[in-house]
């Protein structure tokens, strides 16, 4: 395990040392027997991935569209008004897993219908909801789903994600349906507990602190900041795999020939010779040179769209929620070998007090 | 108000600026090609990258430690590289030119 943040960053751009070419063990655990396709484009290395990422680049840049901005808006605006009518709300299940699906229809371009199947997934696209790990039966209701919407996208192309693929073309030809569906599997699994669990852990420090709420009200700038800090904070992915296909050494460590490592972001975000206090919650905290979307040529594809989603949602908040009252909260423990790791909630109920 | 150039690969966009903004976030405002502004300001995506024209190195001023680090992981960076969120416009940076250089 890298747990150093020079080491990790060093490491991410090493890929003939480090490589990413390695299907289904660049997630930890491996993900073998959920899936039968290599993820794209993060399980391939320079220059292959260059040219896979170039693929769908555009359609991760949109956030950065003024309409895009402002239809995430749209539905953010609409679902505090839906919550702050209500006595109660188990935030986890009726506000961050349908504030993240409806914000991934907007992102690829799908009608907002499509949205409410997804919900009814779960808060992993891969692994059980009884916490008992990665699910066969999950793996194979999402490649399902996948290949029905690549059949309607090859019968009646339109603008969406599926689309995309569906036209691209990899090094003069079209892409195989076993490419189109590792970019899709990667687009359903990659921001999907990750950005639940951020929106939900971001809820509970607001309830826990209601001065945060004044502070980004009084100081809207704050809000840029915020949002990266929550992202240090929470690091909702706690590492990620790269496997040495000669071997390594790894700061002492001998690692054989096709062994994996691990390369800890949330170690690298506390890393004490970067960050002062790194325990502390900081709002403004700058420099914040955190990792929370990795580093390097696979840095997280969606960050931009995730950080639009929780800049418009810590505005939004600020501006309509006066203070946020927990009445039950059970914390998600992640299990890393003999570790154990708080990231976000298996219940949170709240009460949203509007701002009179 | 003050100006700043920026050189692209699409040729020069001169823009106004207010003293006390960044040079990302003029850029950004001003959808200067190139220049993503990712993160915020906070120096840590290292979107925003610029090389500072020879004659403004000096006024500029140099890297400090957490962007230093960064841009020691870029092998195209130069002695004139900068993130351009941490380059705070005053006065006497009215004129300024810079070259717009992604990073990867």
């Amino acid at each position: 395990m890298f747990l150093r943040m020079k080491d990790v960053r060093g490491v991410t751009r090493d890929w003939k040392t480090f490589s990413s070419d390695a299907p289904f063990r660049v997630p930890i655990p491996s993900e073998e027997s959920v899936r039968s396709v290599r993820q794209l484009p993060i399980e391939t290395d320079p220059p292959e991935h260059t040219e896979y990422r170039g693929l769908i680049e555009p359609f991760f840049e949109r956030p950065r569209q003024p309409w895009m901005q402002e239809s995430i808006r749209g539905l953010v605006v609409a679902m505090l008004a839906d919550v702050l009518a209500r006595e109660s709300v188990e935030v986890v299940d009726e506000f961050s897993l349908p504030l993240q699906s409806r914000a991934l229809a907007i992102l690829l371009g799908v009608p907002a219908s499509e949205a409410e199947e997804w919900i009814g997934w779960g808060v992993h696209v891969l692994k059980a909801s009884d916490g008992s790990g990665l699910s066969g039966e999950k793996g194979a209701r999402l490649d399902k789903y996948i290949q029905k919407r690549l059949n309607s996208a090859e019968r009646e192309p339109g603008d969406d994600f599926f689309s995309a693929l569906v036209r691209a073309e990899f090094r003069g030809r079209r892409l195989t349906r076993d490419e189109m569906t590792g970019f899709c599997n990667l687009a359903f699994a990659g921001g999907r507990d990750t950005v639940i669990h951020s929106v939900s852990s971001i809820i509970a420090h607001l309830a826990d602190d209601p001065g945060i709420l004044r502070r980004l009200r009084d100081h809207p700038k704050l809000v840029m900041s915020a949002t990266e800090e929550f992202m240090r904070y929470i690091s909702p992915i706690a590492h990620l795999g790269r496997v040495c296909p000669h071997g390594a050494n790894a700061g002492g460590q001998h690692v054989q020939p096709d062994g994996r490592v691990s390369l800890c972001w949330a170690s690298a975000n506390r890393d004490g010779s970067v960050f002062e206090a790194p325990e502390e919650l900081r709002l403004d905290r700058k420099p914040n040179p955190h990792v929370a979307f990795g580093s390097g040529p696979h840095s997280c594809i969606g960050s931009l769209h995730a950080r639009v989603l929780l800049r418009v949602l810590l505005e939004e908040l600020a501006a309509q929620v006066a203070s946020i009252h927990v009445y039950e909260r059970t914390e998600h423990v992640e299990q890393i070998a003999q570790f154990a790791r708080r990231v976000g909630f298996e219940r949170l109920v709240v009460k949203f007090v509007p701002r009179a | 108000m003050l100006q700043v150039t920026f050189i692209t690969p699409e040729g020069n966009q001169s823009v106004a600026a207010t003293a006390g903004d960044s040079l990302m976030e003029v850029a950004v405002a001003n959808n200067v090609d190139g220049i993503g502004g990712d993160c915020g300001g906070v120096c840590s995506c290292a979107t925003c990258h610029v090389r500072v024209a020879q004659d403004w190195v000096e006024r500029v001023g140099r890297p400090g430690k957490d962007e230093s680090e960064m841009l020691s992981f870029y092998p195209t960076a130069t002695g004139e590289s900068r993130l351009s969120c941490q380059i705070q416009l005053s006065d006497s940076l009215d004129g300024l030119v810079v070259e717009v250089a992604p990073l990867d």
